[in-house]
């Protein structure tokens, strides 16, 4: 799996450059858009990693033209500038994901990782994680193999949490999801379901903030 | 505070009357009024300056030309028979000493003497006696019987008759009496006090816009900087206007300055610090003997310190800046606590701690979305560095007609009750505390809270034991527009 990183630093795309491979990725690495440019026409890459402040360009008109162009490929910015309008030009402009700097290498790792998840979900149509497959487009899930029988609302809660691995959902937002125009305490009832049918350490609960799937199980600590 | 206040009025004026000078001196209402008062009082010295001093040198002194005329034609028909003449100069003198109410004067009087051709006919009792007759229609001055007289001849060219009037020369001729020029004084000083009261209102009424200037002015806080707009620009007011505006701009050129360059600085800062962290966290990825893996993590709890005083800057910046410049919103705070405790949920996890929310219902406020994000974010972000392994964090928020209360308490060390309120300095750290904290957490807090109109406090957890942050917001928030 090659990456694409575009980052002008040197010692930034140096630092990335080493760590990466350790945690299971390709990298290749330019530092202007136009090499940016020659090296998507040359090779294959399963995403990019984009740094906005470049010496030939601006990064994010630059994902603009390509998105335009019909190139597909999840994209992470890496930006210092941070204030909130940009960060959601980032994902207006098309970008899947943003970290501002300064960010550390787990983190980048972890969002990298969750972003290749989604779009090989996206692609294979099946997330999977922990023994856990749903496949949103034919409503199906199973969990080791054994097939589960989900209600719909579960399974839309379910997957609202699947395509966010790792990170906490909070409650708005799975109301917002599954539960538009009812009341607070029928999530706690639709989450309690689902637990019972996934196993208890499936999913677990951040008290009146919101739920999330873990990539792997934590040690319980209640 | 009325009473006060009005106490305080009072005691001035009673100054102002004991002490004048005191009010000229501290008061512009004070000096233009006295300066009024000086000018009236002048004016009034000056008319009766000229009253008292006036010299009878026309012929109204002597009650016209016409009617001494009258006197000497009606003389000259009595020429020949002297004793009518007599009679009726008596008569004449007569009307003259006893036509005013203070009865004959000698001050005042006018005293007649006939002559024909150079000869003497009748001289008017008491002094000065028999006057010689001066030059035709023209008052010349006289010395005669020790004082100083006025003196008026007309002569009747056909029998040889000249009438001479004359009159004492001295003070206050002019005037009826004495006691008249008291009464006319008496009236002044009315008049003058009378007018007091008006023309203090008016002259405060004038100075109004100079009031209202400084009133805009002090209504500002010290990031307001943008230019002063009077209603109406009086030619008076507009020197100063202009001057406070252009002092204005060169703040705001200044500060925008300051502010361009610590947001520049802190971003320059980014991407080195990146590059430190990255770089030290790759190379603590690798297999290292004991000692370089821990001079590593001192390397990598330094960088994240560094980065967190970096970020903690910019978003001081950033909160200062948006006060100034953001309309308020209605902002659903308890959607922004929870994502805000989903977004801090990475690093409870890392710290093993767990995190617990308690809201009542939406709790809706009206204010500026990104100070409100930063205090939580800090709040609870404090909760979770300072509290250990295993331990828990409770946050809640609750409200009542009027305020919102927002609570986040924790089982760390606490803040010990003489240093909660210094707590709140920037760059103030407690003894012992070695967390990677940038020290201005708690300051960006309260700046947040206080531009909303509320309050902080920070006290022991009853339940948890660890510090407990209680924050109060007024619903209806009166920040600066």
């Amino acid at each position: 799996m090659r990456i694409l990183l575009i980052e002008d630093d040197l010692n930034i795309g140096n630092g990335i450059l080493q760590a990466l491979p350790n945690g299971g990725l390709q990298v290749a690495w330019v530092r202007t858009l136009a090499h940016a440019d020659a090296a998507l026409a040359k090779d294959e890459f399963v995403s990019i990693v984009l740094d906005l402040g470049l010496p030939d360009g601006d990064g994010l008109q630059w994902l603009v033209f390509q998105r335009e162009k019909g190139m597909h490929l999840p994209v992470l910015v890496l930006s210092a500038r941070d204030s909130l309008n940009q960060r959601l030009l980032g994902l207006e402009y098309g970008a899947d994901d943003y970290l501002i700097k300064p960010f550390a290498l787990s983190e980048l790792l972890a969002r990298l990782h969750a972003m290749l998840r989604r779009s090989t979900g996206f692609k294979t149509g099946v997330l999977v994680c922990r023994g856990l497959s749903v496949n949103p487009s034919s409503f199906s899930a199973s969990m080791n193999g054994v097939s589960l029988s989900l209600s719909r609302t579960e399974f839309q809660l379910l997957c609202a949490l699947l395509y966010r691995v790792g990170r906490v959902v909070t409650r708005s937002q799975l109301e917002d999801l599954a539960l538009v125009g009812s009341e607070s305490n029928s999530l706690d009832m639709h989450m309690s379901n689902l637990r019972k049918k996934l196993g208890s350490t499936y999913i677990r609960t951040v008290r009146g903030v919101g739920y999330v799937i873990d990539e792997t199980l934590r040690d319980a600590i209640e | 505070m009325q009473s006060n206040k009005e106490k305080g009025l009072s005691s001035r004026i009673l100054r102002a009357i004991l002490w004048p000078r005191e009010m000229f001196n501290s008061s512009l209402v004070g000096r233009i009024v006295f300066g009024q008062f000086t000018l009236i009082g002048i004016l009034i010295g000056a008319i009766l300056l000229k009253v008292f001093l006036a010299e009878p040198d026309d012929v109204y002194t002597f009650g016209g030309i016409q009617r001494m005329q009258m006197w000497l034609h009606s003389a000259s028909y009595l020429a020949d028979q002297p004793t009518l003449l007599r009679s009726q100069l008596e008569g004449i003198d007569k009307f003259l000493r006893h036509d005013n109410e203070s009865g004959d004067r000698e001050d005042e009087r006018i005293t007649l003497t006939l002559h024909k051709r150079g000869e003497l006919i009748y001289a008017s009792p008491g002094r000065p006696g028999a006057m010689t007759p001066g030059p035709t229609g023209k008052i010349i001055q006289r010395s005669q019987a020790g004082g100083n007289w006025f003196v008026l001849t007309q002569v009747d060219n056909s029998t040889g008759l000249s009438l001479t009037l004359s009159r004492r020369k001295g003070m206050l001729h002019s005037l009826a009496s004495w006691q008249g020029v008291k009464q006319l004084l008496f009236f002044l000083l009315c008049v003058l006090l009378l007018l007091l009261f008006p023309s203090w209102l008016a002259v405060r009424w004038g100075l109004r816009p100079v009031r209202e200037l400084g009133e805009q002015l002090s209504r500002r806080n010290s990031s307001e900087l943008q230019e002063l707009r009077l209603a109406r620009r009086y030619r008076e007011i507009r020197p100063v206007e202009a001057a406070v505006n252009s002092w204005l701009s060169r703040m705001r050129a200044s500060q925008r300055r300051e502010l361009d360059f610590i947001a520049n600085a802190a971003h320059e800062l980014r991407t080195p610090l990146t590059a430190i962290l990255i770089n030290a966290e790759a190379l603590s990825r690798m297999e290292l003997s004991g000692s370089i893996s821990g001079l590593l993590y001192n390397l990598l709890q330094s960088s994240q310190r560094a980065n967190r005083v970096a970020e903690q800057m910019l978003t001081a910046l950033r909160n200062d800046a948006s006060a100034d410049n953001t309309p308020l919103q209605f902002v659903n705070l308890h959607r922004l606590i929870e994502a805000q405790m989903a977004d801090l949920s990475l690093q409870a996890d890392a710290h093993g701690v767990h995190l617990n929310l308690h809201v009542d219902n939406a709790v809706w406020i009206k204010g500026n979305f990104y100070m409100l994000e930063s205090m939580a974010a800090n709040l609870i972000g404090n909760a979770i560095k300072y509290t250990s392994k295993r331990g828990q964090i409770l946050v809640s928020l609750s409200q009542d007609d009027t305020n919102i209360l927002f609570e986040v308490e924790d089982e760390g060390p606490g803040i010990p009750v003489e240093s909660r309120e210094i707590v709140f300095e920037r760059f103030k750290r407690l003894s012992g505390d070695d967390s990677l904290g940038s020290g201005l957490g708690l300051a960006i807090s309260k700046s947040a809270i206080v531009a909303h109109g509320g309050r902080i406090q920070l006290d022991s957890s009853p339940r948890l034991g660890g510090l407990r942050v209680k924050v109060w917001l007024p619903k209806e928030t009166s920040m600066a527009p």
